[in-house]
Parts: C-alpha cells; sequence; structure tokens
C-alpha cells in the first residue's frame, strides 16, 4: 500500500484539520457501511459522490464500473489511515483562514517526517505568535512568551524607563 | 472329825514360832493399853493445872490494879499541891516582867521608827538625787539621741535625694535610649515597609505594562501581521534548533 500512503498523505495535506479528517472518517464510515449491507451500487455511487465533493482528490482512478469490493477495501484503508494519524496541536491568538492552515501544514509537513493533522486553538490569552505541541513536546512561541521573556531579560531598562 | 496327819505334823513342826507370835502380840496389847491409859490421864493433869495458874494470875493482876490505883492518886494529888505553890509564884513574877517588857517594847519601837524616819528621809533624799541624775542624765540622752537621729535622717534624706536624681537621672537616659531603640525600629520597619511596598508597587507596574504590552500588542496587530510573526517565529525556532 506504498502508493495508497502517497495518496492518503496528499489527501491529508488537502484536509489540513482535525475536524476536516473526522469528517471525512464519517463520511467513508457510511460508504463501507453502505457496501457492507451489500448494496454496492449505493455504495459505489456515495463514494465517487464523495469524491467529488472533496474535487477528485479521494479518487485514485475508480469509476461506476470499479469493484464494489476494491472500492470498499480503499475506503477502509483511508478512514484507518486517517484513524491513526498523529496530530500537532497549533495554539493562535487569531482564527487562521484556510490559506494560512495549509501554509502552516506545509510548513511543518516539511519539518516533521509522520503524517499528522492540526489541531488548531484560538486564544487571545498568547497576545500573538504561535503554540506548538505533538507527541508530549511542547514549544510556546507566543508574542505573551517573547514580551515575557524580553520583561525578565530586560527588567532594569524597563524599570528604568518606568 | 479327824486332822490330817500332814497338817498335825506341820503344825508340831512349827508350833514354837505360833508360841512367840502370840506372845509379841499379847506384849503389844499391853502396851498399847498403858499407853492409853497414860494419855488419858496426863490431859486431865494438864487442864487442871492451867486452871490454876489462871486463876493466880487473874488474883495477882487484881492487886497490881489495885496498886496502882492507890499510887495514882497519890502522885495527882501530890502534883496538884506542888502546882498550887508555883501559880502563886508565877503570879507574882509576871507582872512585874510584864511591865518591863512593855517598856522595853515602847522603846524599841520608838527607836525603830526614829531609825526608819532617818533611814527614809535618807533613803528619799537619794532618791530623789539618783532620780535628778537619772533625769539629767535621760535629758542628755534624749538630747543626744535626737541630735544623732536628726543628723541621721537629715544624712537618710540627702542620700535619698542623691539616689533619687541618680535614679531620675538613669531613668531619664533609659528611657531616652529606649524611646531612641523603639524609634529606630520603627523606622526601620517603616524603611522595610516602604521598600516592600515599593517592590509590591513596582511589581505591579511592571505586571500591568506587561499585561497591557501584551494585550495592545496582539490586539493591535491585523491578521497578516499575525501571520508574519507566526512564521517568523517558527523560522527563527527552526534556526535556533529550538523546535523539539
Amino acid at each position: 500500500m506504498t502508493d495508497n500512503s502517497v495518496i492518503f498523505s496528499h489527501i491529508v495535506r488537502q484536509l489540513v484539520t482535525k475536524d476536516s479528517c473526522v469528517l471525512l472518517i464519517k463520511e467513508l464510515e457510511t460508504v463501507r457501511d453502505s457496501g457492507y449491507l451489500k448494496d454496492a451500487q449505493i455504495a459505489i455511487n456515495k463514494f465517487l459522490s464523495l469524491s467529488d465533493k472533496y474535487q477528485g482528490m479521494l479518487n485514485p482512478g475508480f469509476t461506476f464500473e470499479s469493484a464494489v469490493s476494491d472500492i470498499l477495501s480503499y475506503v477502509d484503508s483511508l478512514a484507518n489511515f486517517l484513524s491513526g494519524l498523529e496530530y500537532v496541536e497549533i495554539t493562535l491568538a487569531f482564527q487562521p483562514n484556510k490559506v494560512f492552515m495549509q501554509t502552516l501544514y506545509s510548513w511543518f509537513a516539511d519539518y516533521f517526517s509522520f503524517p499528522f493533522y492540526l489541531h488548531f486553538i484560538v486564544t487571545e490569552e498568547i497576545g500573538g505568535g504561535i503554540v506548538v505541541s505533538y507527541k508530549g513536546n511542547y514549544i510556546d512561541l507566543s508574542l505573551k512568551k517573547a514580551i515575557s521573556d524580553y520583561f525578565v531579560s530586560n527588567k532594569e531598562n524597563v524599570f528604568a524607563k518606568l | 472329825m479327824q486332822l490330817p496327819v500332814e497338817f498335825v505334823n506341820y503344825i508340831a513342826k512349827y508350833s514354837y514360832l505360833i508360841f512367840i507370835f502370840l506372845m509379841l502380840q499379847g506384849s503389844l496389847l499391853v502396851i498399847l493399853f498403858y499407853l492409853f491409859i497414860d494419855k488419858f490421864t496426863s490431859s486431865k493433869k494438864v487442864k487442871l493445872q492451867e486452871s490454876t495458874v489462871k486463876q493466880e494470875a487473874y488474883t495477882k493482876a487484881l492487886s497490881i490494879l489495885e496498886e496502882a490505883k492507890d499510887s495514882s492518886l497519890k502522885i495527882v494529888e501530890d502534883a496538884n499541891k506542888r502546882a498550887q505553890v508555883l501559880l502563886g509564884d508565877v503570879q507574882l513574877v509576871t507582872d512585874d516582867v510584864r511591865r518591863d517588857l512593855n517598856d522595853q517594847l515602847q522603846a524599841l519601837a520608838d527607836k525603830h521608827i526614829q531609825v526608819l524616819s532617818s533611814t527614809n528621809d535618807e533613803f528619799i533624799s537619794s532618791f530623789k538625787k539618783a532620780l535628778g541624775d537619772e533625769s539629767q542624765k535621760t535629758t542628755d540622752v534624749l538630747e543626744q539621741t535626737t541630735t544623732i537621729v536628726r543628723d541621721a535622717l537629715l544624712s537618710e534624706v540627702d542620700q535619698f535625694k542623691d539616689i533619687l536624681r541618680k535614679e531620675t537621672f538613669e531613668t531619664e537616659e533609659q528611657l531616652k535610649n529606649r524611646i531612641q531603640d523603639e524609634y529606630a525600629a520603627v523606622r526601620d520597619e517603616l524603611d522595610e515597609y516602604k521598600k516592600s511596598k515599593l517592590a509590591s508597587i513596582d511589581a505591579k507596574i511592571y505586571e500591568i505594562v506587561y499585561e497591557v504590552a501584551s494585550n495592545v500588542t496582539g490586539k493591535s496587530l491585523d491578521v497578516d501581521s499575525h501571520q508574519a510573526v507566526v512564521i517568523q517565529f517558527l523560522e527563527q525556532a527552526k534556526k535556533e534548533h529550538r523546535l523539539p
């Protein structure tokens, strides 16, 4: 399934967020459930319809004539892949748009060697910047931390100006 | 009835012993009878003798008593006679003696009165003199004592004044020192409080400035600036190898 892994990684890069991944997993489970009910045609229709919704990025080349078993196998693999993804928690002081989310995903994808999705948390408490947390690791690159560090290291200067 | 031969032989053999035995028995009875008779007659004789002796003693005692009675009457009579003679003599002597005795006693009493009177006067004068001397001595002693007591009291008062003055001075000094110490302690506490308060105020100001800086900076940025800051911080962390 090496090819599928590449395809799945590409899919996740498009999905970016945890919410998107969870939503897709549920939709894939619906397709799979249809196939298990031995209503092959409905399962195929649902998958193709889902593929259209995601602008073809899900479909490696299945058509109405494809075997339902192949489709279901693919759906299963994709759902399992998405379910087993690591996630990187990103805290921001503003609500990021989709473009910025993808920019961040690309940035982290170049850095991390494992497949992942991003889980965004928005809070103004950090002032700005970013706080990153994954696999038990944590780094605070927030504006609040930067200002705090500055105040700590330049206390005398700050007091002198008060 | 015929006695056995053995018995007859036996009797004949010891007949002399039987005879001797019977003789002894007879002698013994005679002796006893004699003794009884003798005892009886002796007793009667003794009783008779006792009665005779008693009668004689009684008669003799009566005669002695009679003699004693006569002798005593005579002695009393003689004694009365002598007493009467002696009493007459004594009566004559007693009047003279009484008179002399009275005179002597009167003289002795007068003499005693004189002696007592003179002695009393001397005693009184001596007593007065001694009293006067003692009074003078007492007065002198009292005067001296008064002077000593007065001096001692004045000295005590002076000492007391000195001590009081000294104590007052020392107390003033101690009070002064204590007030200075207390004042210094309070001043130190105030300085400490001032320092801690200023430090607290500084910290609060610092905190406020920090909060304002954080909030104002964050809120003053637009989305593009936020995004730029995020990327900048990430790149910087990556460059400094601070990313985990």
